[in-house]
């Protein structure tokens, strides 16, 4: 057995009282947005937290290891009309400024249980999709490693779509400030509540990793509730020497519904048995539980002294949202301390226009003005270079300086008076500054 | 105006040291192991993949045990795996706040080290190869400049 008697958790944190025996749910304590104290995903870190504290006690000695990070950002658009969001947030930056885009912290336990297993939880507090700084866990699982080729979880984990999924929120293991948004709004969920196999592999001088990971996940952004049952994902990773490559192709029945949907089905319903031409779009909109395809190819080289990585992405759906391809580069040098970085992205929706012209009656209104915004096109370009300066060990300082532009709907682009997107061909400077820590 | 081109060159000197890594000597610094593990060395690339996260396995099968004393980390990270203190620490935090795996444990003093490393089956450290004489429960594996 592992000798661990350097790193021990305490019983008791300040003397409170043990939150296994008592019956406070964290939600009472804690402001848990998105997740009502009734549902069990709510109790799954605390459940787990306790199961581990439990079987610990019951064969050897406590071994819990506390850790954390946090980013203090404050970022700001040339624009005065303009709001940068991300991730769904209700608040970003706008022309005066706002500590809301970029800065969060997070907390992490990690308990060895003995016996191959462990367990992992992360709670992180940031802007969330309600307007409200909330507390959600990122991660919660237990993971039984039977060989160290081999690791088994079940609880909550990332969604691991694209190539910095599991660690974006994590200021200090970037380089940039913030992960490209274009890219990473293709899919807005950022957990699944699953069960995953990894495996790895060395042939030669090359290591491999191979994950499966199934599913489910929900959320609402802009309006628009998520619910993705039946998420699979293989992701594939290949090491040798500098070079890194990564393939992964996810999938899921997605169903998308907003305040209103009810009412455009109807009206379609209605109105295709007048005009055909309408019969695609009915068809778009009524239905639920829509295959949806996400494939990511991503790639880096990064020797010590210098590094490039890129991203190529899209989305294959069904039904009224769009498919969509994204792409994004990024490339820096290590001058000592300090990291200047250049980055570009782009995300484009690949579908033909599918807007549609319903008879210009006053009654049918406001379903054209639904059907307009859920046929929207969007798209963002942006190009920005950063400087990350390593000021002291686990401090990281960050700038950086981003143009956003669109032609359509920008994905990060909203009006600053209100929660409607900015208008086409908005495009701003987004400036930003930053610092990560870890603790 | 003409004065000023010294100082410019001195200050642009200074500011060019400045931006250099601090030169941090490696000598004597080797990797060593528990005496009772399978193996008999490591190569420069098994130390990298140990030391920056990618993979615990020995080359006997078994899984690496890790741990580090942090005055020696500096030397270590420049010269054996050419990575400066923040790239190895962002690394880790890559995979720890993953949930992949933990960084090597980091002990109060040298001496803790040595102990821990004749203690622990499969353990693994770093470490100045002056420490290790006439230890017989510690092998060295690998000297950093090889």
């Amino acid at each position: 057995m592992t000798r661990r008697t350097h790193v021990r958790a305490p019983a008791r944190i300040g003397g409170r009282p043990d939150p296994c025996t008592t019956s406070i749910p964290f939600a009472t304590t804690f402001p848990v947005t998105g997740c009502h104290p009734s549902r069990s995903t709510c109790r799954l870190p605390l459940a787990l937290l306790c199961a581990a504290a439990g079987a610990v006690a019951a064969h050897e000695r406590p071994s819990v290891v506390f850790s954390g990070f946090g980013t203090l950002g404050y970022a700001a658009v040339d624009h005065s009309e303009a709001e940068y969001r991300t991730g769904g947030a209700r608040d970003g930056a706008d022309a005066s400024g706002s500590f809301e885009l970029d800065t969060r912290i997070g907390v992490q336990a990690d308990a060895a249980l003995g016996h191959a297993l462990s367990a992992t939880v992360q709670l992180q507090a940031r802007e969330r999709s309600d307007g409200d700084v909330g507390v959600e866990a990122e991660w919660a699982f237990l993971r039984w490693r039977p060989d160290d080729r081999v690791a088994i979880r079940a609880g909550r984990m990332s969604l691991p779509a694209f190539a910095i999924s599991d660690y974006r929120s994590v200021g200090y293991a970037n380089v940039p400030i913030r992960s490209p948004d274009g890219l990473y709004s293709i899919i807005p969920l950022e957990r699944l509540d699953a069960a995953d196999v990894s495996l790895e592999a060395q042939t030669g001088d090359t290591l491999w990793g191979l994950q499966v990971v199934a599913g489910r996940s929900s959320g609402n952004f802009d309006g628009t509730d998520f619910d993705a049952r039946d998420f699979l994902a293989v992701i594939v990773d290949a090491e040798h020497g500098s070079a890194r490559l990564r393939l992964a192709h996810s999938r899921t029945d997605l169903t998308l519904t907003f305040e209103g949907i009810e009412a455009v089905r109807q009206g379609l319903g209605v109105a295709a048995t007048f005009d055909p031409g309408l019969v695609p779009a009915r068809d778009d909109f009524d239905r639920d539980r829509v295959r949806t395809i996400f494939e990511a190819i991503g790639g880096s080289y990064d020797p010590g002294h210098w590094f490039v990585d890129g991203e190529y992405v899209r989305r294959r759906i069904d039904g009224f949202a769009a498919n969509v391809d994204g792409w994004a580069v990024s490339a820096g040098w290590r001058l000592g301390a300090f990291t200047p970085y250049a980055l570009a992205s782009a995300y484009r929706d690949v579908d033909p226009d599918r807007r549609v012209q319903l008879p210009p009656l006053e009654q049918l209104a406001p379903l054209q003005g639904l059907l307009d915004g859920a046929y929207t096109k969007q798209d963002q370009r942006s190009f920005g270079v950063s400087l990350r300066w390593d000021v002291a060990p686990n401090i990281a300082l960050k700038s950086q300086v981003e143009h956003v532009a669109s032609r359509f709907t920008g994905v990060s682009l909203y009006r600053s008076s209100d929660d409607t997107r900015a208008p086409s061909g908005t495009d701003v400077t987004l400036l930003a500054i930053s610092m990560d820590v870890l603790f | 105006m003409r004065s000023d081109a010294p100082d410019l060159r001195r200050r642009t000197l200074l500011l060019a040291l400045a931006l250099l890594p601090l030169p941090v000597r490696s000598e004597g610094l080797v990797v060593a192991v528990n005496a009772s593990t399978g193996i008999s060395g490591m190569d420069a690339r098994e130390v990298r993949k140990l030391f920056l996260g990618k993979s615990r396995r020995l080359s006997d099968g078994s899984t690496a045990v890790l741990a580090r004393y942090s005055p020696l980390d500096s030397a270590f990270n420049r010269h054996s795996l050419g990575r400066s203190d923040a790239q190895v620490g962002a690394a880790w935090s890559r995979l720890r706040f993953s949930g992949r795996s933990l960084p090597p444990e980091e002990l109060s003093s040298l001496a803790a080290l040595i102990d821990w490393l004749g203690g622990t089956p499969n353990a693994v450290a770093y470490l100045p190869a002056s420490a290790l004489e006439g230890n017989a429960s510690v092998r060295v594996a690998h000297a950093i400049g090889d």
